[in-house]
């Protein structure tokens, strides 16, 4: 799959400190990349340095498949970004707000009753952005931010702070613009999101990529070498992924003794704990 | 640089119709005109105020205040609600942004100093020369107004900076009467600078200094504040 997003041993340091460290990584086209790391990790100084609020200090930055400082501003209405402080126009409605970031990005009015559908907002599309609740903000800011179909998407975060009703709808959002073509570059905490959603993942820690993969490979990769039975009587056995942990097993089912068997993946949590000794 | 046309256009139509929802920023705005209406329906005695006097203090009230107020307030506001920061990553730049907030001042005062006049009630032969000069005069004050509006980080700072630069700009011009000093002073604010060049067309004798003068005070100004503003938004750009 072609590459819309390279970075090569990219580096910046704010505050003398390395807020990002070599990293290198590439998004695909099509994809939806989650950035995973914990508070301070530089997740959110890396999408700066991707839509040029940030300048790197050394490393290389492909996107479009050209060099980060050939990118030019109208290269931009290529690019959404939903960033942590993104907002609207308390005074406006909704739908003024979003005719306006339509006119702005030079789209038609049509635009905007298709957006506040797919947003669940055209009901709601009267009222001031001021008297929304955090949810219908959240969703307003978003169809904002993607108005003009962009192909490349940065969020930085869209669903912290959200209520579990409200993070279901704006993934199936996502996934709905991912569908119709949005290669989408998302941050975020919260490790089951990036499980469900994202393609691959890429996790940070203190400005260093610690791993990157598709979660269900990371997992494998981070499997324990054993296998936990649950038995009749309740107990749980563990065994090894061996010749003899298979004998064990097939004694136990030939008995009729096995509830159920587990090969103990790791979930994303576990992956980081591993790999920085650190909770997340 | 390239600056588009549709999107200043854009911005320009969502800020004047924003100022119309902004009650504070609103009223602020028409103080003038509403000052001019009460003091032209006020007699003492049975004597009216002059219109000389009248459309001087209009004049210099308006725009000693009108751009200073529009600009930095809303520009600050913008600022503290993250709403200029996500303009920016929409692809619009930091000078279209500021052009349009800086036309809608201009167009404002058009309008309240037309009804300035038509309050005062002066003879109709002067109100082009009379629309001219003040448009003029908004250049300077358009600018101050965008410097300010860079240098506030929020609507605090932003009226903490707009105070005494109100004052230095408009209030010598109004107490000119008082000493030689302040009339002195007044004589190269560019808000005098604007009432001097209306008066040498009107009545001489209101007029306080050449009309060379005032002509160079009011170039100067331009310029300066243009400079500045430059400077500025070189050095700080739109965000600091
Ligand atoms: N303007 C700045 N000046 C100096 N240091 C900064 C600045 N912005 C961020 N940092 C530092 O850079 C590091 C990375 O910050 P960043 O905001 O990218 O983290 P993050 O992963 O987005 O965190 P969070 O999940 O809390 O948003 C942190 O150590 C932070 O203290
Ligand atoms: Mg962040």
């Amino acid at each position: 799959m072609e590459n819309l997003m390279q970075l090569k041993e990219v580096c910046l340091r704010l505050d003398s400190d390395f807020a990002i460290q070599n990293l290198t990584l590439e998004v695909k086209k099509g994809e939806i990349f989650g950035f995973l790391g914990p508070s301070g990790a530089g997740k959110t100084t890396t999408i700066k340095i991707l839509t040029k609020q940030l300048n790197r200090e050394s490393g290389e930055i492909m996107l479009f498949n050209k060099p980060i400082e050939q990118v030019v501003r109208d290269d931009y209405d290529r690019i959404g970004i939903l960033s942590d402080t993104s907002a609207l126009y308390e005074r406006m409605s909704i739908e003024e707000n979003l005719k306006f970031f339509a006119e702005i990005r030079n789209v038609g009015k049509g635009a905007v009753e298709e957006i506040l559908k797919r947003v669940g907002l055209y009901e709601q599309k009267k009222r001031p952005f001021k008297k929304c609740s955090r949810g219908m903000k959240q969703r307003a800011i978003l169809a904002a931010a993607v108005i003009h179909k962009p192909e490349l998407l940065f969020l930085d975060e869209p669903t912290s702070g959200l209520d579990p009703a409200v993070t279901l709808e704006i993934h199936k959002l996502l996934r709905d613009l991912n569908q119709s073509g949005t290669t989408i570059f998302l941050t975020t905490h919260n490790m089951e999101e990036a499980d469900k959603l994202c393609y691959r993942v890429g996790i940070i820690d203190r400005g260093r990529l610690i791993a990157c993969g598709a979660p269900q490979d990371l997992k494998l990769e981070f499997a324990r070498d054993e296998i936990e039975i649950l038995t009749k009587e309740k107990k749980t056995i563990t065994v090894s992924k061996n010749e003899e942990g298979a004998k064990k097993i097939q004694e136990l089912i030939a008995a009729g003794d096995c509830l159920t068997v587990h090969s103990q993946e790791p979930n994303l949590e576990e992956i980081f704990l591993q790999l920085t000794g650190r909770e997340f | 640089m390239n600056i588009s046309g549709r999107k200043i256009k854009t911005l320009y139509i969502k800020d004047f119709k924003d100022l119309f929802k902004n009650s504070s920023v609103l009223i602020g705005c028409l103080i003038p005109v509403l000052f001019i209406l009460l003091y032209k329906n006020m007699t003492f005695g049975n004597m009216h105020m002059p219109e000389e006097f009248l459309i001087k203090l209009g004049m210099v009230f308006n725009l000693g205040m009108v751009p200073l107020m529009i600009i930095s307030t809303t520009v600050a506001e913008e600022k503290e609600k993250n709403t200029m920061r996500t303009l920016m990553l929409s692809n619009v730049s930091g000078l279209e942004f500021f052009i349009s907030k800086m036309l809608v001042p201009v167009t404002f005062l058009v309008v309240s100093d037309a009804l300035i006049y038509l309050i005062v009630g002066m003879d109709m032969k002067y109100f082009p020369g009379f629309m001219i000069f003040n448009f003029l005069g908004s250049v300077s004050m358009v600018m101050i107004g965008g410097v300010i509006g860079i240098m506030a980080r929020d609507q605090m700072s932003a009226g903490v900076y707009q105070v005494p630069a109100m004052l230095i700009l408009f209030l010598p011009s109004v107490l000119s009467a008082v000493n030689e000093t302040i009339e002195k002073i007044a004589k190269c604010t560019p808000t005098e600078a604007v009432s001097n060049l209306f008066f040498s067309q009107v009545d001489k004798s209101f007029a306080s200094a050449g009309l060379f003068f005032s002509i160079a005070v009011l170039l100067l100004w331009s310029a300066a504040a243009t400079a500045v503003f430059a400077l500025m938004y070189r050095k700080k750009g739109v965000d600091n």
